[in-house]
């Protein structure tokens, strides 16, 4: 098996990733990253097509009982399939508690602590408030539904430049618009050294207790391979191992939770809380008709997310409330659908449901809430290396989705719309019974905490027990925002990347190196 | 979760189906695609060009496959059921009450309808094998070619209602 020597091994190239690839090695460090799924690039591969075998490729799912999860596994990780909205994170995300009242963040991360890595996050994927002539017709509508009542909303805040409003954000921008991390940090990463590897996967993590000596000077001074990592290309399963001095698991909720799920023997120190605490952002989705005569809505022309969003309910319920466009299969693989009322049998499909999908493009209205539900999904690792999902159908979530749901509905039914009942599609097709979420904004199944009998992981991202063993993405993220993940997940990992170099230039000072190893992170 | 809907649709277990229902393997490749193009159009009355339609019914990667001859075997026994020769030959009214019998006939058949009748209200909305096309009865034109309408409305502002924020961000 082949051996390979980094400085730093990042596993991962999405948002948890891609920000302490660019800020290690542009404080000097050898960098190499590892990317299970295929390498993308954002200019040539990208379609504009929802044929399945396509988006399988990139995207996979992960689902229970109660929860289904969507991730994405390529180069960038979710970046080039995402939304675009990069929203931070309200100051009341971080002030929620537990059901015995303690903290879900550490200490000493907060909104404020966030922001200037906000700042730095906002500046790089070139975020912008949408201007009001670029708002799609189904945000305008969904807008002109929260005025009638009211109620406030905002233009949302994207990760583009030149959106031609194609409505293909989710497979994929074509036109080199989106800010993904394909055409932004990765490409820096690798102008100042980083190596990326696709198509190779982690399988496990193990400390290296015989330290090969560490250099006395150089940008690695004072630290000695402490991590190996067993790796294996997808492709051939050819295996090989990487030793690193500094290993930053960046692979997602999932993957690295799942990865270090597997080296538990190896890293017998590692916090039971380990693949617990999921959060998932509480969506709750609604549809329905908007009455004669209002003003129509698009559900194909502009960006997938429709522009707007409304923080009215935020303070008093903890949600906010966008519309949605989903293209036809996100929207018939959804659910089954018929208008609330219609007597026409059979009404999820048949002449009930071709009258319905005609009025689909410019009458039909899809709200969803994103919620500050509690952290309660965890994984449960099968024999055989899978994990599975789980999540308990508690009253209270009962409690928050029925209520959600019923927001959603009065809203539109105070509004002249028709209410369009859905029923949840399982895999084969069939109906979800009982309560069920579906996100891609999963977090926290590594926390942060105070303590490792909080979390995984300590405020600086270290994994607690392990120095040098770091988690930057959402895994490390301790709650539901309420509003889309990625660009705090970007913050943080972008907050751990300047406390590791700050770490390291330290280190490099005690031993008396001459290397300035610190690069100006702003 | 569409890629999964998509990826699992099927039942499982094709050799057991096979044993259930021999008849399956006397059936020409005509009677079947014939009767999944009748299927087709009881599920989505009016589709244009049921016969790309079906092709999904053959494609390994949506897993339905295994299962198509499987799917024509019952459809036909349930017609004859109600004294029809063959679903094929059924009345538009006639091949309705049968996908609504094998929906909820539940087990194995019942999964299959399911997922019969899930892949193709997929493959037709989304404009899957006609993406050129893609869906014209629902406004769906697939890839976008620059000629598609304004994104937004004229005076948009008179849309909005007042904001909390001052950049989008919450506070």
């Amino acid at each position: 098996m082949r051996t390979e020597r980094t400085d730093v091994l990042i596993i991962g190239t999405g948002f948890g990733a891609a920000a302490p690839a660019l800020r290690l090695a542009s404080a000097g460090l050898t960098v190499t990253m590892i990317e299970k799924g295929p390498h993308i690039d954002p200019f040539t591969d990208f379609r504009q097509t929802q044929d399945p075998r396509y988006i399988m490729r990139y995207l996979h799912s992960l689902t229970g009982d109660h929860l289904g999860l969507t991730y994405a596994e390529a180069l960038g990780g979710g970046s080039g399939f995402y939304e675009m909205v990069s929203l931070r994170a309200p100051t009341s995300a971080f002030a929620q508690v537990d059901t015995s009242g303690a903290r879900l963040w550490p200490s000493s991360v907060d909104r404020a602590a966030l922001d200037p890595w906000y700042d730095l996050a906002d500046q790089m994927l070139n975020v912008e408030q949408i201007a009001p002539e670029l708002v799609p017709k189904s945000g305008l509508v969904f807008a002109r539904l929260m005025k009638n009542l009211g109620y406030s909303c905002e233009r949302a805040r994207y990760a583009v430049k030149g959106c031609q409003g194609s409505g293909f954000c989710v497979t994929g921008c074509i036109y080199g618009a989106k800010q993904s991390l394909l055409i932004t940090y990765l490409p820096k990463a690798v102008e100042a050294g980083a190596k990326i590897e696709t198509g190779m996967e982690a399988t496990a993590i193990r400390p290296l207790l015989a330290r090969p000596q560490a250099p006395s000077h150089g940008p690695a001074s004072g630290l000695p391979y402490r991590y190996e990592v067993t790796c294996r290309k997808t492709a051939t399963r050819e295996t090989r191992r990487y030793q690193a001095r500094i290993v930053i698991l960046g692979g997602g909720t999932l993957g690295t939770a799942r990865l270090l799920m597997h080296s538990r023997e190896q890293l017998p120190r590692l916090s039971d809380q380990l693949g617990r605490n999921i959060a998932f952002n509480g969506g709750v989705k609604t549809a329905g008709l908007l009455p004669e005569g209002f003003a129509e809505g698009d559900m194909f022309r502009g960006r997938s997310h429709p522009g707007m969003i409304s923080y009215h309910f935020l303070a008093s319920r903890g949600i906010t409330i966008s519309a949605a466009k989903p293209l036809p299969l996100q929207a018939v693989a959804a659910a089954r659908i018929r208008i609330e009322g219609d007597p026409r049998e059979p009404a999820w499909w048949g002449e009930a449901n071709v009258d319905l999908m005609r009025r689909m493009r410019h009458q039909m209205i899809v709200m969803y809430a994103l919620g500050m539900t509690l952290p309660l999904g965890r994984l449960a690792l099968r024999r055989g290396g899978a994990v599975d999902i789980e999540l308990p159908a508690t009253a209270e979530l009962e409690r928050y989705h029925d209520e959600t749901q019923e927001l959603l509905h009065s809203i539109m039914r105070r509004n002249g719309c028709q209410v369009i009942e859905t029923e949840q599609r399982n895999a084969d097709g069939g109906v979800k019974r009982g309560l069920f979420f579906s996100s891609a904004h999963h977090v926290g199944s590594c926390r942060m905490a105070d303590t490792p009998n909080g979390g995984v992981v300590s405020p600086d991202g270290e994994v607690f027990g392990y120095p040098g063993l770091y988690v930057s993405d959402g895994a490390a993220i301790p709650s539901s925002l309420a509003v889309n993940t990625s660009l705090t997940i970007l913050a943080n990992a972008e907050r751990i990347a300047a406390g590791i170099v700050r770490q390291h230039d330290n280190r490099a000072r005690a031993v008396g190196s001459t290397t300035t190893s610190v690069a100006s992170l702003k | 979760m569409v890629m999964l809907g998509l990826a699992a649709t099927g039942c499982g277990r094709p050799t057991l189906a096979r044993m259930l229902y021999p008849e399956a393997a006397e059936l020409t490749g005509d009677a079947v695609e014939r009767s999944l193009q009748a299927f087709v159009l009881t599920v989505v009355p009016g589709a244009e060009q049921p016969g790309r339609i079906i092709r999904a019914f053959a494609d390994p990667a949506l897993k339905l496959a295994p299962y198509r001859r499987i799917l024509v075997a019952d459809l036909d026994r349930r017609a004859h059921s109600s004294g029809s020769p063959s679903f094929e030959q059924q009345s538009a009214e006639q091949r309705t009450g049968t996908i609504q019998d094998g929906l909820a006939s539940g087990g194995i058949a019942g999964k299959l309808y399911n997922g019969a009748v899930f892949l193709t209200q997929v493959v037709y909305y989304s404009g899957l094998w006609n993406s050129a096309a893609a869906c014209p009865s629902i406004g769906f034109n697939g890839p976008y070619r620059g000629d598609d309408g304004p994104v937004g409305y004229p005076e948009p502002e008179t849309f909005l209602p007042p904001a909390l924020t001052r950049d989008g961000n919450p506070e």
